[in-house]
């Protein structure tokens, strides 16, 4: 189930560590080539067996709330949208159906870390794309705009490692 | 028609997802297009304000001796301009306490609870809205110089579009010729201490380190609040007009406090600019 306790707290959780921690962090000069999404952990972990009408309603309220902070209207909303109906599509590329049991959580420490890295690191990829592209609404400075998907995908991954370390990892 | 609901069935997923996806879009085509915002949906309504608030209150402890240093810096700039205040002869009259002259100005100290500057669009929130006199489309000035202009107010809180935010715009001067120049911020171009002044004719004597100023024509801020200086000058020869990047004379990483400017005259001068 989507909406018991454990998830509640995920999902507050994550809005608050996005909006007051990463959002915060001040990298000096380049400060505009850190910007990393991290909320897409919450629909991406999500066991196999959630409905896809769950998730989406999860995904729609997740990104309104984040997009009324960051003041970016629909922005995050119809992005991780797309992320939710993709999700099935990138975890198949990478991995069969029979490998990944349907009652568990898809973290770092469930499915192991190069199925981690390739799973979580494709769809928040796509995600930074798609959004920096919707946001600025150009194919203008496009390799620019991949160096900073890039560089994004990688330091939200970096946070979602800690995160799980943090908060999931048990002995 | 059993076939149209097994269709429905079938494929009720993608059709959920569309209908969630456009209402997403339509939130953010029309909240960008229309200036208008939706109130309560922007960062500055009182649940995310009134967070941003918190945090606020709970770092800005942290940077008090900055916050003071720069008021001091500030103050002691104003009490020289003051005292030092330069009696001009040759005017045809001055004026002293004469109860004609109305005050253009008044300004407003609020404090900055929140600064984005990474961002594409970024905006600043500060912690005074139209129970404190407040309104749409008036301007923000920090201690050292221009910040931005209100857009969005609630009772409590209003958010303000920054200079760097691609939909800023200001005609501005160049404080040594007096020659106008258009402020833009370009995301991909500029970070968040740069900007660029352009359509300054090829002619003008620019020289790295001129001051630019606001030029008061919009109504919006004073004459004369300082915005940065010149960092490098190049020539579009197609154009005839020069590109300049100027450094900000404000830290958008850093700022606290600000003043809202109200012009007293706001509605006689908007008559005479539509």
């Amino acid at each position: 189930m989507i909406f018991e306790l454990k998830n509640i707290i995920w999902f507050f959780g994550l809005i608050f560590i996005q909006i007051f921690f990463v959002d915060a962090l001040d990298f000096g000069t380049y400060s505009s080539f850190f910007s990393p999404v991290i909320i897409t952990f919450f629909i991406l972990k999500q066991r196999l067996n959630t409905t896809v009408f769950q998730l989406l309603i999860a995904a729609f309220f997740l990104g309104i709330i984040t997009d009324v902070f960051r003041n970016t209207l629909g922005l995050n909303t119809s992005i991780l949208l797309i992320i939710t109906f993709l999700k099935p599509t990138f975890l198949y590329a990478i991995s069969s159906k029979e490998d990944i049991e349907k009652d568990v959580d898809l973290n770092l420490f469930n499915i192991g870390v190069f199925r981690f890295l390739l799973f979580f690191g494709i769809s928040i990829f796509t995600y930074h794309l798609l959004f920096f592209l919707l946001e600025q609404f150009s194919f203008n400075n496009f390799l620019t705009l991949l160096f900073r998907a890039l560089i994004n995908t990688l330091s939200a991954l970096i946070f979602l490692i800690f995160l799980q370390y943090i908060f999931i990892y048990k002995k | 028609m059993r076939n149209i609901i097994l269709l429905i069935q079938k494929y009720r997923n993608f059709l959920f997802f569309l209908f969630l996806e456009f209402i997403a879009l339509f939130f953010l085509f029309s909240a960008t297009n229309n200036y208008h915002h939706y109130n309560y949906l922007s960062s500055s309504n009182s649940i995310s304000a009134g967070l941003y608030n918190f945090q606020y209150r709970m770092t800005s402890y942290f940077s008090l001796r900055e916050i003071n240093n720069q008021l001091m810096v500030e103050n002691a700039n104003l009490k020289n301009q003051v005292f030092n205040r330069d009696i001009v002869v040759g005017r045809k009259y001055i004026k002293h306490k004469d109860t004609t002259f109305k005050k253009n100005f008044l300004f407003k100290e609020v404090s900055v609870i929140n600064s984005q500057y990474k961002f594409y669009k970024n905006n600043l929130i500060i912690n005074a809205g139209t129970k404190s006199g407040v309104q749409k489309k008036t301007g923000l000035i920090g201690t050292k110089g221009l910040l931005g202009i209100v857009t969005n107010v609630s009772s409590n809180y209003a958010s303000i579009r920054p200079i760097i935010n691609p939909d800023f715009g200001l005609k501005i001067l160049h404080k040594k010729s007096n020659s106008w120049g258009d402020l833009i911020w370009i995301p991909e171009e500029n970070s968040f201490n740069n900007v660029y002044v352009k359509n300054i004719p090829i002619y003008t004597d620019v020289k790295e380190g001129d001051f630019f100023i606001t030029s008061g024509a919009e109504g919006l801020f004073p004459r004369g609040v300082v915005i940065g200086r010149a960092l490098s000058i190049k020539k579009n020869i197609e154009k005839q007009t020069l590109i300049i990047k100027v450094k900000l004379e404000e830290d958008f990483s850093s700022i606290k406090v600000g003043f809202v400017v109200k012009n007293q005259f706001k509605e006689e001068l908007d008559q005479h600019l539509n």
